[in-house]
Parts: structure tokens; sequence; C-alpha cells
């Protein structure tokens, strides 16, 4: 079913795609993630000077064009806003728009001066072509692809620093400046690769996608390397196998989707930060915090005397959030209510003691370290009794008693 | 008797599900000038915008001057952190006093003579007038931070929140902040700010909130300002603030007195 | 070469290229301020599904389906990266840049599933057909304008009013948004209204000029006005000119060059960039090197003539030594030639003026050194590196201060 010629352009693209995975999670790092774009679409003017100067249509002179090109791209980038007030963003785009508009000027001098039968060509490389990807080429860009993954791997160290601390990395033995010049280099030979198949504008994509998606499943460097170079790699599978079965569809714009889809699914589904997650997580969290205050206010006016609440006094001083509260705790069966009156369940009751005993004891225990680990904060009265050790609870309760009594 | 300028209840804010305060439930007085002490990453600041009403809470409401916050068309004033501010941006001294004026505007009409007259007396009072065609990146920090102030004075707010009005000033900024907030204490409004230099509190503000995430004492300075209350607020670490003070003074008097022996 | 212009065909493609440009620089200044000039860039890519929709539903080329189709895709885009910033946690570089590629992927693919029934050209997107605007005309009071002009025109207008009746309101929500939201501004439909406003100039600019060309006159001039403006008018305005002008001039290199008019003025705004980023009076960086270079002259020049004066009249006092200045060599050698060639110094001792620069000098360093002794209580050995730097800063009148300061003390 798979014909040959599909399979070394799977192999291409496959490659392509693990590259660019790995390119971009350093990229989403530093958070550069735009650099992509516009190095990628500042190679226009490096290859029509190329094309220029070698009078060819041959991948590796054009390739050194776009290379240099973007070198410059991404140094003006990163210059501008250490020497003026421009601002990253604003160099970004500047550096994006004049060197874009400066090749297609170059192509237009190109075209209108007798070399247009190859100069068709350069236009290509602005959607890419990934179906007429030659076999030499295939390999040519899984060679590097591979290359530069194994470079990413063996340095992953370095870049690690450089890319969660720059200054550290500059204070510590570690050449900053030129793992920082080599990520750029990274960025830009990947980019540089990628364009033939591609194309100008989606080659970003295919930078930025995948490590946008993996950043959803994990928390680590390198985790987060591994698992955009494998969405890279799978948008790549993918994409040109969809792309093989409908003829009509360019590869590149195909591939680029199925990263998108790749991060969809990451954006809905994966668990933790996952968006479906986190929505549960928040809701059920603010329930058991709206339970919990609810529970506590009607065993403090219960501790002062009265047996019960008046449910129409509660119910005035409270909004459409607290009815809820009310008619859940009813169904849980924390509170009993009639018509007037609103009192603890013996469950409900030994829940309110509960949880108020253990939050007295957690904000003793916070105000006796004084922690704001954000992470410890606002937790359940289960929570608190697993993670403090029983013989603490002891102790942070008798300080309670004592200040209590004195 | 007072009015409640701010009333905080069960206040809960967090930042991508962290929470940033915890719990607060608070009252400040009208007329009264409130310090906001905690230590860094207390949620301070967080508390401010919450009562600005640019940051939802995930749980309990505010209420300014008696009205919920989303209904209240109450004007606040209020003067951000310095380093949250983009000093390249192209406004001059008088532009951005005269943004005080904005809202009592209304859409449409531009700031007019009676505008530019009044952004002028405000900055007046913080002693700035003659910079005023000066562009905001080109003033020195003191400086920068009073024509900040005299935005908020233009505001002519009965709330006004300041963050960190006093970090990073020189002296005479200092004293024309403090002058500015003894008049707007006199003419009955209510000032929040948050404030770091624990020393100056005892005499300066009638009203502190202690924070730390959670809210660890709120009310009258006489009352709340207690060892026990900031040990509880910044927790061990208060010794290692009061040996830093001490070792400070002792570094100033002794200078000091070198200087009077020459 | 300059007569291109006045030709009937000139004229027209460069009252089209202008508008489009001056359009694009005025909001272009509100994305810089808000440092979102990224956004420009997305757009512009972002709303190719848009037109392509709109194209195919009209099945005809009339700008209205396809500026409507656009300006839905346009609000997708910045509705989507808000939202994956604000609610699911992604970087704002890298939600913008998720959206936007992947609405252009799905619009390339849209171009081919449909190429067949319609005549889209992807290219005729990215440049633009300004270069036939004098061929497509339409009669107004009884003059011929190029068609193009219509939208372009339009979206200009549009802008400058939207500038104008919003002034205060964008001012105040680009420089602080927090007090912009405070002040009940209804904060997000102003910053919502000004993305769809990018949106609808993109799309009125894309026949006429391409998005290329939004892309480069979104950033660029209104960055050329923040480097040169200290106040946000002049900003707008110089902005604005930045624009015209890059139009003007890429027009003009497109006649030169024979090649297509939106890729020239992007080149040519590129080169006024570099020119404001140079030249900016007070910080460009010309004035600034030539500030930097001239000061450390000066501290060389007079620290030479100082030092050499010393010599010549006495023995060297203890704490008149020059301290060991990081200066290099190099510096030090053009100021030796500098003090040659203004004829301050012969044969190693400085005469003339020279020499009294160089009594000036000494006498404010010692001003200085009673003056930190006595007044800012200074221990001794602290005394001699602050006198060397500040003795360079001292003009006439503060030196007069200090001397009359120091005299009112001992009376």
């Amino acid at each position: 079913m798979i014909s040959p010629n599909t399979l070394v352009i799977l192999l291409g693209t496959t490659a392509l795609g693990t590259c660019c995975g790995l390119v971009g999670a350093l990229m989403l790092l530093r958070r550069r993630a735009l650099l992509a774009d516009a190095i990628a679409h500042s190679t226009l003017p490096g290859i029509c000077i190329a094309f220029l100067i070698g009078g060819s249509r041959s991948l590796p002179v054009l390739g050194i064009g776009a290379l240099l090109s973007a070198l410059l791209a991404a140094s003006l980038v990163s210059w501008l806003p250490r020497v003026t007030r421009i601002r990253k963003d604003a160099a970004t785009a500047c550096v994006l728009g004049i060197m874009f508009g400066a090749g297609i000027a170059l192509v237009g001098i190109i075209q209108r001066s007798g070399m247009s039968g190859s100069a068709a060509g350069l236009d290509g490389l602005l959607l890419g072509r990934t179906a007429g990807m030659l076999r030499s080429e295939a390999w040519l860009f899984g060679i590097s692809a591979v290359v530069m993954s194994l470079i990413i791997v063996a340095l992953r160290k370095e870049l690690l620093v450089s890319c969660f601390d720059p200054r550290f990395g500059l204070s510590s033995k570690i050449p900053a400046r030129s793992i920082d010049l080599l990520q750029t280099s990274l960025l830009a030979a990947t980019i540089v690769i990628a364009l033939p198949a591609v194309g100008v504008v989606l080659t970003a994509a295919l930078v930025i996608i995948p490590a946008a998606a993996a950043r959803f499943w994990t928390d680590r460097f390198d985790g987060l390397l591994r698992t955009s170079a494998l969405l890279g790699a799978a948008s790549g599978i993918v994409g040109t196998l969809i792309s093989s079965l409908h003829t009509n569809l360019p590869a590149g714009p195909v591939i680029v989707l199925s990263a998108t889809t790749f991060f969809v699914i990451s954006l809905l589904l994966a668990p933790g930060r996952g968006w479906i997650s986190r929505f549960l997580q928040k809701r059920s969290r603010l329930q058991n915090r709206q339970l919990r205050r609810f529970l506590d206010g009607i065993l403090s006016s219960e501790l002062g005397g009265s047996t019960e609440v008046d449910r129409q006094r509660l119910l005035r001083a409270s909004t459409a959030q607290n009815r809820r509260v009310l008619s859940n705790s009813i169904r849980g069966g924390w509170v009993q209510a009639d018509p007037h009156r609103i009192q603890l369940t013996p469950v409900g009751r030994q829940r309110a003691v509960r949880a108020r005993k253990a939050l007295q004891i957690w904000r003793e225990w916070l105000t006796s370290e004084a922690s704001i680990d954000r992470d410890l904060i606002d937790l359940d009265e289960q929570d608190i009794e697993k993670i403090l050790p029983p013989d603490l609870i002891e102790t942070l309760q008798k300080s309670i008693d004592e200040r209590g009594t004195s | 008797m007072t009015t409640t300028a701010i009333e905080i209840h069960d206040l809960t804010v967090s930042y991508r599900e962290k929470p940033v305060l915890w719990d607060i439930d608070a009252t400040i007085p009208e007329g009264s000038l409130c310090a906001i002490v905690g230590p860094n990453g207390a949620g301070k600041s967080t508390l401010l915008s919450a009562i600005l009403g640019t940051i939802h809470p995930s749980s309990g409401w505010l209420k300014i001057f008696d009205q919920p916050l989303e209904q209240s068309q109450e004007l606040i004033g209020f003067v951000p952190q310095r380093e949250s501010v983009d000093w390249d941006f192209p406004v001059d001294v008088l532009d951005v006093v005269l943004m005080g004026t904005y809202s009592k505007l209304g859409w449409f009409r531009r700031p007019g003579k009676v505008q530019r007259e009044w952004a002028m007396e405000c900055l007046d009072q913080v002693g700035m007038a003659d910079l005023k065609r000066r562009q905001v990146g080109e003033l020195s920090g003191g400086q920068q931070q009073r024509v900040f102030i005299a935005r908020a004075l233009a505001q002519d707010a009965r709330l006004i929140l300041m963050d960190e009005p006093f970090a990073g000033v020189d002296a005479a900024t200092e004293e024309a902040i403090r002058q500015v907030l003894l008049d707007l204490k006199n003419k009955g409004r209510t000032v929040v700010l948050v404030h770091h230099d624990l020393q100056t509190i005892e005499h300066f503000f009638d009203h502190v909130m202690l924070l730390n995430l959670r809210l660890v004492a709120a009310g009258p300075t006489a009352e709340i300002f207690t060892r026990e209350n900031l040990l509880r607020t910044y927790g061990g670490r208060l010794t290692l603030l009061d040996e830093a003070a001490e070792a400070v003074r002792r570094i100033r008097t002794g200078r000091s007195r070198l200087g009077k022996d020459r | 070469m300059i007569d291109n212009l006045f030709t009937p065909v000139g004229w027209q493609i460069l009252s089209v290229a202008a508008c489009a440009s001056a359009a694009c620089a005025l909001l272009g200044a509100q994305l810089v301020l808000r440092r979102r000039a990224m956004l420009g860039d997305a757009i512009a890519h972002g709303v190719l599904p848009g037109l392509v929709i709109g194209f195919v539903l009209s099945g005809s080329r009339d700008l209205f389906p396809m500026l409507v189709g656009a300006l839905i895709a346009a609000i997708i885009v910045s509705i989507l990266a808000e939202w994956l910033r604000e609610q699911a946690g992604v970087d704002g570089g890298a939600a913008l840049g998720v959206v936007f590629t992947s609405l252009f992927a799905l619009g390339i693919i849209l171009i081919e599933i449909f190429a067949r029934d319609v005549d889209l050209d992807p290219g005729c997107v990215l440049y633009g057909m300004v270069e036939y605007a004098p061929i497509h005309q339409v009669e107004w009071f009884g003059y011929f304008f190029p068609r193009s002009l219509t939208p372009v025109l339009g979206a200009l207008l549009l802008n400058i009013a939207a500038t104008v009746i919003f002034w205060k309101e964008w001012k105040l929500c680009a420089f602080d948004p927090q007090l912009a939201r405070a002040s009940r501004l209804p904060f997000r439909t102003l910053e919502q209204g000004l993305l769809v406003l990018v949106a609808i100039t993109s799309v009125a600019c894309f026949e006429a000029v391409g998005s290329v060309l939004v892309i480069a006159m979104i950033a660029v001039p209104a960055t050329i006005g923040h480097v040169l403006c200290d106040r946000m008018s002049s900003m707008v305005i110089v902005s604005t000119l930045a624009g015209v002008l890059a139009a003007v001039l890429g027009t003009l290199g497109a006649f030169q060059f024979e090649t297509g008019v939106p890729g020239m003025m992007a080149t040519s705004a590129g080169g006024l960039l570099v020119g404001a980023v140079l030249l900016a009076p007070g910080r460009g960086l010309i004035p600034a090197a030539t500030r930097r270079f001239s000061w450390t002259m000066r501290v060389e020049m007079e620290d030479i003539l100082a030092e050499s004066h010393l010599q010549t009249t006495a023995t060297p006092a203890a704490g008149n030594e020059r301290p060991d200045h990081p200066s290099s060599r190099f510096m030090r050698t053009i100021a030796n030639w500098l003090l040659w060639i203004l004829g301050y110094v012969r044969n190693g001792i400085p005469v003339g003026r020279g020499e009294r620069l160089a009594r000036a000098l000494l006498k404010k360093r010692g001003l200085w050194k009673r003056f930190a002794a006595e007044r800012l209580g200074l221990a001794a050995d602290h005394l001699d590196d602050p006198a060397h730097r500040i003795e360079h800063h001292l003009d006439e009148d503060l030196t007069r201060r200090i001397e009359s300061g120091l005299d009112t003390e001992e009376d």
C-alpha cells in the first residue's frame, strides 16, 4: 500500500518532526517561540542572494544562504532590544517584515531578469512541496535531523542550564554565550532543513506546536524534550500518510494540522495540566472549600449557643452561591433543614469539627514555619492529617490549647 | 462613627489553581491610613489588584463603600509598583497626571484647560511642576514615584491604593509622599498602601493588615502591630530582619559619629 | 527616476501604497506600545482561511464576504490566543504561534481543496496586486481612481477616526492597563476593538498590497516612531509619515529595480529603521557612541594634563596619583595626539589653555576632597577615588556653589 517513494518521504518527515520538536522545546522554554517564525521568514533573502551568486538551485548552496540570513535575523532580534528601546516583540516583527519583504523584492528581481524558469523553485519555498521531495533530499533531511537530535541529546545538561536561567549559566563555568549561539544555530539549521518540505510559514508551526502540546504532559526538562520530539515525529508520520492517501492535499499543511490536532488533544485531555482535568479539580476544590466554610459557619453559631440556625437569616445574607452550597450539603447528608431552620447532622458536625481542628493545626504549623509554599495551602482536612506526622499534630494542638487557656 | 471603605469577605484568589490569597476577611474604615505588611510573595499586590477589581477572586466578595465591587462606580486612585510601569512609553509627566482625569471626563472629551490646571496643581503638591515636559523615563526613581502619586491625586478619589510607594526613593520624595499622605488623611480620604519598612509603621499608619497568604491580623495599629503578630507574619525570619535592622542602625550611627569626630 | 512617480501610473500605485502603509502604521503604533507587534504578523497569516471561506461561499471576488470571513478568523486568532495564554497556561508567544500557523495551514488546505472551483492564488494574498492598480479603475466625481484605492482609503479613514476618538482611552489602556480596568473603562472591548481594526486593515490591504506588507508596515514604521519620539502624539504622526515615506521610496525602488512594490516598500522601511536606530537624536547608536567617546576623551585629556602639570611644577603630592582607571591604552594614545594637535601640550608640558585646564581640574579635585571630608564625613582613605571621578563632572556653577558653601561653613 505504501510505495517506496512514500516510505522515503515518511522517513524524512519523521526525522524532521523529531528535530523540530526538540528545537521547539528549547525555544519554548526560553520563551522565544515566535523567533522561529521570524527566522523562517528571514531565510528568503539569503536564499535569493545565494541563488543570484551561485546561479543554481542546488540545495546546499541555497541552504548556506538561508542559514546565514537566518543567523543574521536571530542576532538582530537579540541585539536590538539590548542597545535600543525597541522591545523584543517589535524587534521580532520588524526583522521578520523587513527581511521577508526584501526577500520578496529579490524574488521579483530574479523573476524579471529572465531566470524565471529556475526561479519557480524559489517560489515553492514559500509553501513547501513535500510530495515532490526527491529521494536524495529526503535522505539529506533525515540525516541532518538525526545529527541535530544527537547534538541536543549530547548537550542536554548545558542546554538545560541556559534555558532555565541564562544568567546562572553566565556565572557558572558553562559558556553561556556559545550555548546561546549554539541554540540559535540549531534553530536556524532546523528551519533551513524544513523549509523545502513545508515552506516558510509552516516551518515555524512545526517548531512551535509540538513543543506547546508537550508542555501539557510534563513538568520536566527531559520529559518535555522527549514528548515534544515524539509529538513532532507523530505529526510527520500522520501528516505524510494522510496526504499520500489524498493526492490533492499538500503534505506540509496536513502535517501542521496533525500537530494541531495533537495539541488540541493534549490541551483537553492531558492529566494534571489538561483543561478538563484542571476544570474538574478546580470545581471540586471550590465545592469542598465552600462546603467547609459553610459547615464551619453553622458550627460556630451552634457553639455560640443556638442549637440551630435560622434558615431565613442565612439565606438573606447569602448569594446564589450559598444557596447552592446549602442544597449540596443537604444532599450530602451533612445538614438537615426544614423551611425555617438548618441544623448539622451528626455526621456533618463530625466533619465540621474535624475540619476546624485540622485547619487550626495547619495554620499553627504554617505560622511556626511561616512557610509560604503555595502547594501546601488550601488543603482539605484529610490532606492535612496525611501530611503532618501525628506527634507534630499533638505538639501543635498543645500549643493551641495553651494559647487558648492563657 | 466611621463607615467602612473596604469590606473583604472570605476572599481567596488563585493564580493557576494555586492560592495567592487565602480566606481573607477584613474591613478598612473610611478615612484611615492603612498599611499592608508582609514578606515577599505574601500576596500584597494581589490584594490591591483584587480591590481594584482587575483580578477575579476564586471565591469570596469585596465591597467598596458598601457597594459590591462589580456594581460599584466608585473611582479608585491607584499608584502602581515602579517595576510594572513601561518607562519607555512616549508620554511626558503632565500626560501621566492628566490620565488621572480621564475617567471623570467620559468618552470623546479631551482634557482641557480646567483639567490641565488641576493636573498642574497636583504636580505642584508633590513638587514636580517644573518637570512637566519631561518624558517619564528621564526622571529619577523618586521623581517617577511622585508623578504617579500626583496622578492618584488628580483622580480625586475617595479611596487610593498605592503599591510600595516608598520602595527605593530618595529622602526628598519620601518626605513629599508623607506630606501627601497626611493631607489626604486630613481630607478624610482612605489610603491603603503596601509597605515594607516596619520601623515607620507605628508612627505613621493608623491601620495595619498583616498578610502572609492568609490574613494574620488586621486592625488599628496600636492593637495589631505587636511583636507576636509580626512573628506570626514573618515567622522565624523576623529575627533575621531584626538583626539586619540593628546592624544597619549600628552602621549609620557609627558613621555619623565618625563624621562628628573629624 | 523620480519622474516615474509623476506619471499617472506612478501616482495611482503610490496613492494605494501610501494609504495602505499609513493605515497599517497608525494601528502599528498602538500595537508596538502594547508590546504586541507580532499580532500584526499573526493576524495577517491567520485570516487566510476566513478569506478563502468567504470567497468560496460567495463565489465572487467581492471584497465584502472575504472581509467578513477574514474578520471572523482574526477575532478567532486573538480570542483563542488570549484564552490559551490565560486559561490553559500556554506561553504567550507560543499560544499566538500555535493559533495562527494552524489557521494558515488550514487556509492553504482549503485553497487546495477548492482550487478547482475558485481562482485564488496564495501568491496573490502574499504579494497583492498593487502593480495592477492602474488597470482596474473606478470613476469618482469625474476622475478615475484605482479600484483598490477604495478599501485601503476606507481603512485609513477608519483608523484615523478611531485613533482620534479613542485617543485617551487607548493611551491609558496601553500605558497602565490596571488603572484602565479600575477606571471602569470597557478595557476588553477597547482592546478587542483594536484587534478588529487590525483585522479590517489587514484584509483591506491584502488585495492592494499583500500580507507581506501588512506585517512589515504594522511593525516597522511604528518602531521608527517609538525610537524617535517621546510623546505619543508625535510618535503616531512620525509613524504615519514613516509609513508614507516608505511607500514613496518603495514605489521608486520598484520602478528602479523592476520588482514588486510591496517588497521594496518593506525594504525601504527597513532602511528607514536602520537610519532611525543609528541616528535618533540623543539615543541613536551613533550619537550615543560619539557622546561616550568624547566624554572618555575629555576625561583622558584632563587627566593627562593634570598629571603632567603636577610633574612639571612639583613632586607629586600624596593622593594625587592617578587611580587605576580601566581605560584603554588606545584611548590614552588618541587623547595624547589630540592634546598635541590642539596645542595644549608641548614637549610633555601643558602650555597655554592646557595649563589653565590642568590648574582648574586640580583646584576642583582639592575642593571636592575638602567638601567630601568636611560636609559628607567621608574617611580620608575614601577620598581620592571619588575625587578622581567627580572632578570631571563639576561644572563652573557647581564649583562656585561648593566653594561658597565651604566658605560660609568657615565663617
